[in-house]
C-alpha cells in the first residue's frame, strides 16, 4: 500500500521502530539512522546463549525488520549534513528526538518547513514539546507511570505492576502510524505537508477506559474501579487456575446463557441475580470447573457454546496455534546465524502483501544510502560514520 | 430515495474545512470502546462520522458512568460515551426493519469508510457486508474490529479485552516476578484495536488516493496485540526464557515502583501512593544514592555496575523504599529529575486531571453539553501544528436523525415523520437498558 513512500526513522525506541516497521512491511522504504554504537534495541536483548552482539538482540530482530540501516555519527558536521540530505529526499521523518536535539541537528520545525516543504514530520516525545516536564528523563517504566495506566494494574495489596515490555511505546506506535498516514493523505490531497506532535503521556491518558472520563469530570469512581483490582472484579469477571495454567471467565449479561451452558449448569439461570450466590457459591463452582480442566478443554467448551472464556497463552501455544497461523499473522525471517524465526507480521489483515526483509546489520546500507542521497563516497564517509567500522 | 454520488467535495453536516479529513464520510456501526475510539480520531481530524445506533440497540456504554440517573435523558450524559464519541453525528435507526436496513445500506454505499465491530458474520446478514457494499461503491473502505479473526473456530467466541489479553500472550509475560499472569487495569485490547483501526482506515485512504479502489481490513484484537510481543516470541525461539519481570528492567538496575506519602502527607502505609524510579547508568546510581543521603551505597564497590545491582535488587528496593516513603511521590520525582535520574509519580486518573504537565498543555478542554453542565473532554492527541480542532459533545441518541436523512439522503420531512411514527428512528431508547460496567 505504501510503495514509493520514503521514510526516515530518527529514533531510538519501540515507538518509532514499530511504527516504521509496519510502514516497511506495507511497502515503504524506511531508512533507520543509527549511532555508531547502534540503536538501543540492539542492546536490550533478549540474546541467544553465548551472544551479546547487537545483531542477535531479539528486540532488534523484531522491531527493525524491513529497514535499511545507515550509521551516522551526528556529533560530526559531515554526518549532520548527510542526514539533512537524506531527509530532503524523504516524504516522512519519524522521530523521537526532543525539540532541542532536533534544533541542534538543524531539523527543527521552522527550518524543515522552510527547506523541505514537501516533508511531513511525526515527532513523538514522552511529555510533548513544551510544559514543565518536557525535558524530564524517562524510561518505559516512568513513561507508563506518567500516563495513568500503571496505577490501575496489579494487586490492590501490592505496588502497581507494569505489563511486558514497553506498552506505552507500543500503543504510541499505532498513533504514530495513524498520524503519519494522515499526513501522507493530506499531502496527496492538498499538497500540504504536516508537522504532527504526539506525547506519550497524553496518548495513554486519553485511553483510560471509563475511569479517565469520570475522574476528569470529578465524578467518584465506581466501587473497585478507581484503583487496582488485580485479576478478579467478581466471580464472572476473573482469572482462574486451570489444570495446566490459567484461564479467564469474563461474562457480561448477554453471555449468561452461553456461560451456563458451557459449564453445564443451565439450572442456575434463576440465581444469576443473587449477589450473595454469585460472590460465594458461584466463585467456588467456577473455580472447581476450571481447576478440573486443561486450558484446551476450557477453550473447547467456550467454542462449543459461544462463551467468553479464554486461556493464558504462552509463546509455545501461540506459535503452534493453527488458527493463528491460518490468519496469516506469521512472517518467517532468516536471521543470519540464528536460522529461521517466526515473527508477527501485519498488525491488520487485508488483501495487501506484507513483506519484510530481515532486520539490517548495523550500517549495512550506509554506503548505498549515502551514495544515493548524500552523494558521499569513499573517504567522504569516514567523518560521517564516526567510530563505526562496518562493512 | 437515491444516494448522492460518493466523493469528497460534498458539504458536510459539519466539520472543519481545513482539517485533514474534512470531506470524508465515515459510517460508524461500532459500539463499546474499540470502534468508537478509532472513529473518535477520525472525527477529531475533520471526518464526518455518523454513529449508528437503534431504538433498541443503543451503545451499551451510554449506560455506564452516568453522573445522575435521575435526569431526563441519562443515556445522553455518560462520561464514557461523550469522551469517545465526541464530534460525531447521531443516527438511531432500527436495523431490524426493512426501511431501517435500506437507509443504512444507502448511507454505507455513499460512505468513504464503514467501521464495524459486530460478531463475525452479523454484518453480512444485515446486507452491509463488504462484498455487498463494494458492488455499489468500489471505493468504500470497510474496517472490521473483531476480538478474534473471522476464522473457525475462534469466530464463534465472544471476546472482551481481558480475554484477548490472555489469548494474545501478553498476560503470560506480564505480572509480578513471583506472581501469576496479570490482567491489565483497563480493557487493553480495546484502545489498542481502536488505534489500529484508525491507522488501518488512514492507510487504506492513502492507498485509495493512489489506486482509486477501496478495500476491507480486519483488525483482530488478538493479532494486533501479538505485534506488541514480537520480541518475546523471537527470544522464545532461540531458547531465551522470557519471564515475568514485575517492574524491573532486563538491562539496567535498580528499577521499581516504590511507596510514597500521599500528597496531603498521608503516611505511605495508608496512602496507596507510588513513584516509579529507573536507574539506567552507573552514574545515575551514584546520583540516586547521594539523593537518598546514602553515600555509603554510592561508594560500595559491589554495586558499581548494573549486573551487580541486579544481583542484589531486593536489598536495594528496600533501601530505596525506605527513602521514598518519607515524602510524596511528586517530591521524590522532582528530587531525582533534578539530579538526572528518571522518575515519575504513578499518576492515578484523579492525578491526571490535576497534573501540571497535562494542564500546561491544555489536555482537558471544557465543552458545552445540551443537558448537562459543561464537561471535560480530552484534547485531540495527534497535534497537527497550525490546525485548530474544535470539540463538540457526543450526539444525543438520534440527535441528527432528521439532518442526516434529509441532508444526506434527501428524504422528505413527511417520510421522516413516517419513519419516526413507525419507530424506525427514535431519539430515546425503546426499552430502558440494563446496567453493566463491562465494555
Amino acid at each position: 500500500m505504501l510503495e514509493g513512500l520514503v521514510v526516515v526513522e530518527l529514533g531510538s525506541g519501540v515507538t518509532t521502530a514499530l511504527a516504521t516497521r509496519t510502514m516497511a512491511g506495507f511497502g515503504a522504504e524506511v531508512v533507520k539512522v543509527e549511532p555508531p554504537e547502534g540503536d538501543c534495541l540492539r542492546h536490550v536483548g533478549a540474546f541467544p546463549d553465548g551472544r551479546t552482539d547487537g545483531e542477535s538482540s531479539a528486540a532488534h530482530l523484531y522491531f527493525n525488520g524491513g529497514k535499511s540501516s545507515v550509521v551516522l555519527d551526528l556529533r560530526q558536521q559531515a554526518a549532520r549534513s548527510a542526514l539533512t540530505a537524506i531527509v530532503s529526499a524523504a516524504d516522512l521523518l519519524v522521530t523521537d528526538r526532543r525539540r532541542g536535539e532536533l534544533e541542534a541537528l538543524g531539523l527543527d520545525e521552522p527550518r524543515l518547513a522552510a527547506g523541505f516543504p514537501k516533508l511531513s514530520v511525526v515527532a513523538v516525545t514522552p511529555y510533548g514539546e513544551d510544559g514543565p516536564k518536557a525535558d524530564h528523563l524517562v524510561t518505559e517504566l516512568t513513561t507508563f507511570a506518567a500516563g495513568g495506566q500503571l496505577s490501575l494494574m496489579g494487586s490492590p495489596d501490592r505496588e502497581p505492576v507494569k505489563p511486558y515490555g514497553d506498552q506505552a511505546g507500543c500503543q504510541a506506535a499505532l498513533s504514530v502510524l495513524g498520524a503519519a498516514m494522515t499526513a501522507v493523505l493530506r499531502q496527496l490531497r492538498t499538497g500540504r505537508s504536516s508537522y504532527v506532535e504526539l506525547a506519550l503521556q497524553e496518548l495513554q491518558a486519553s485511553a483510560m477506559d471509563m475511569q479517565g472520563p469520570m475522574a476528569y469530570n470529578g465524578d467518584p469512581p465506581y466501587p473497585g474501579y478507581g484503583k487496582r483490582i488485580g485479576n478478579s472484579t467478581h466471580s464472572l469477571w476473573s482469572y482462574y487456575p486451570s489444570r495446566d495454567g490459567d484461564v479467564g471467565i469474563f461474562v457480561n449479561p448477554t453471555n449468561i446463557d452461553s456461560f451456563l451452558a458451557a459449564i453445564g449448569r443451565p439450572d442456575l439461570r434463576d440465581r444469576m441475580s443473587d449477589k450473595t450466590f454469585l460472590a460465594g457459591e458461584m466463585r467456588d463452582l467456577v473455580g472447581r470447573w476450571c481447576a478440573e480442566r486443561t486450558n484446551a478443554e476450557v477453550h473447547a467448551a467456550a467454542v462449543e457454546h459461544g462463551a467468553p472464556f479464554s486461556y493464558v497463552a504462552r509463546p509455545a501455544d501461540l506459535l503452534a496455534d493453527p488458527t493463528l497461523a491460518e490468519t496469516g499473522i506469521w512472517h518467517d525471517i532468516d536471521a543470519p546465524g540464528l536460522g529461521r524465526l517466526r515473527v508477527p507480521g501485519a498488525p491488520f489483515a487485508g488483501s495487501e502483501p506484507f513483506e519484510l526483509a530481515p532486520a539490517p546489520q548495523l550500517g549495512q546500507h550506509t554506503t548505498a544510502v549515502l551514495a544515493r542521497y548524500a552523494g558521499a563516497i569513499g573517504e567522504d564517509t569516514r567523518a560521517i560514520v564516526g567510530g563505526w567500522r562496518g562493512r | 430515495m437515491s444516494p448522492e454520488p460518493s466523493g469528497t467535495d460534498r458539504p458536510a453536516v459539519g466539520g472543519g474545512a481545513e482539517l485533514p479529513l474534512a470531506g470524508f464520510l465515515v459510517l460508524d456501526l461500532s459500539m463499546f470502546w474499540a470502534g468508537p475510539f478509532a472513529t473518535k480520531h477520525l472525527a477529531d481530524l475533520g471526518a464526518e462520522v455518523i454513529k449508528v445506533e437503534g431504538p433498541t440497540r443503543i451503545d451499551h456504554v451510554r449506560t455506564v458512568s452516568v453522573p445522575d440517573r435521575s435526569v431526563a435523558e441519562p443515556y445522553n450524559t455518560s462520561r464514557y460515551f461523550n469522551e469517545y464519541n465526541r464530534n460525531k453525528y447521531g443516527l438511531a435507526i432500527d436495523l431490524q426493519t426493512d426501511a431501517g436496513r435500506r437507509i443504512v445500506q444507502e448511507l454505507a454505499a455513499m460512505s468513504d469508510v464503514v467501521v464495524e465491530n459486530f460478531r463475525p458474520g452479523a454484518i453480512d446478514r444485515l446486507g452491509l457486508g463488504y462484498e455487498q457494499l463494494r458492488r455499489a461503491n468500489p471505493r468504500v473502505i470497510m474496517v472490521s474490529l473483531p476480538a478474534y479473526s473471522g476464522l473457525e473456530p475462534e469466530r464463534r467466541l465472544p471476546g472482551y479485552g481481558p480475554n484477548v489479553e490472555q489469548m494474545s500472550g501478553i498476560s503470560h509475560l506480564s505480572g509480578y516476578i513471583d506472581g501469576p499472569p496479570q490482567k491489565f487495569g483497563i480493557s487493553y485490547g480495546d484502545p489498542v484495536a481502536g488505534l489500529g483501526g484508525a491507522a488501518a482506515v488512514l492507510m487504506a485512504l492513502v492507498a485509495r488516493e493512489r489506486t482509486g479502489v477501496g478495500r476491507r481490513i480486519e483488525v483482530s484484537q488478538r493479532n494486533l496485540l501479538l505485534t506488541f510481543i514480537g520480541d518475546a516470541l523471537v527470544a522464545h525461539q532461540f531458547g531465551a526464557h522470557v519471564e515475568r519481570q514485575g517492574n524491573r528492567s532486563p538491562v539496567h538496575a535498580p528499577q521499581g515502583v516504590y511507596p510514597s506519602q500521599g500528597a496531603d502527607g498521608t503516611p505511605a502505609e495508608q496512602a496507596d501512593s507510588w513513584v516509579a524510579v529507573s536507574v539506567t547508568t552507573d552514574e545515575q546510581w551514584t546520583r540516586l544514592a547521594e539523593a537518598m543521603g546514602r553515600p555509603d551505597l554510592a561508594a560500595d564497590a559491589r554495586l558499581l555496575d548494573a549486573r551487580a545491582r541486579r544481583a542484589t535488587h531486593d536489598d536495594l528496593d528496600r533501601e530505596i523504599a525506605a527513602w521514598t516513603r518519607t515524602m510524596p511521590a511528586a517530591t521524590v520525582a522532582d528530587k531525582l529529575q533534578t539530579v538526572g535520574v528518571p522518575a515519575s509519580p504513578v499518576l492515578t486518573p484523579d492525578d491526571l486531571r490535576d497534573d501540571p504537565q497535562l494542564t500546561a498543555r491544555a489536555f482537558l478542554r471544557t465543552v458545552d453539553h445540551a443537558t448537562m453542565t459543561p464537561m471535560k473532554l480530552t484534547a485531540p492527541t495527534w497535534h497537527f501544528h497550525g490546525l485548530d480542532v474544535e470539540l463538540r459533545a457526543a450526539p444525543g441518541l438520534g440527535e441528527h436523525n432528521r439532518d442526516i436523512l434529509r441532508g444526506r439522503l434527501g428524504l422528505s420531512d413527511d417520510y421522516v415523520d413516517e419513519l419516526e411514527a413507525q419507530g424506525v428512528i427514535a431519539k430515546e431508547p425503546q426499552e430502558k437498558p440494563g446496567r453493566s460496567r463491562h465494555a
